[in-house]
């Protein structure tokens, strides 16, 4: 995402990082990180519960976790040891200016992410935004 | 469950200096607004 921020400002799509860690914690992850978009918190997790994000034990050490993150290593990608709860799950949602949801993508695991190229085509003018109904 | 076309819900977050930040003051400056919730910092 972050090597593609341009397609995103080309869209002019702002994106919004949240989290329920501690304001010490995320300002010393932004800081290591360099991520950027800007960081809103979440503490008592109510936003993530209004978009019907949970948390799950089973999903965080499905096996294909494993791959996950030996696929991250082998990119070079230096893991920091995990702070908070690593059962909350996250996902993505694009709103509009008006407030009604685009894209909706609660994760189903902690590796279950909508690919850049899916949001980017939910802005196709011509493609269904809503769910048919006879 | 929020499903697509639902209308986000009316919430506060904070900014890291501790300001609340209402989620519409997100979404109504911008012409799409990305919300990435992410699991634990690490």
């Amino acid at each position: 995402m972050r090597d593609r921020k341009a397609e995103f400002d080309a869209r002019e799509i702002s994106i919004v990082l949240v989290s329920f860690a501690s304001p010490e914690l995320a300002a010393h992850w932004q800081e290591a990180t360099h991520f950027p978009f800007p960081l809103l918190l979440d503490p008592e997790r109510r936003a993530y519960a209004a978009f019907g994000l949970g948390s799950s034990v089973l999903a965080a050490w499905h096996p294909k976790m494993f791959l996950y993150y030996f696929r991250l290593l082998a990119k070079g990608r230096k893991l920091m040891p995990v702070k908070g709860d690593p059962y909350q799950l996250g996902g993505d949602f694009l709103i509009d200016q008006q407030g009604m949801i685009l894209l909706a993508h609660p994760s189903d695991d902690p590796a279950d992410r909508p690919l850049v190229s899916e949001i980017l085509s939910d802005l196709n003018p011509f493609r269904v935004q809503q769910p048919l109904s006879l | 469950m929020l499903n697509v076309g639902s209308p986000a819900p009316k919430l506060t977050l904070q900014t890291l200096a501790g300001e609340p930040q209402p989620l519409s003051a997100l979404y109504e400056h911008n012409p799409k607004t990305l919300l990435v919730f992410l699991r634990h910092l690490g």
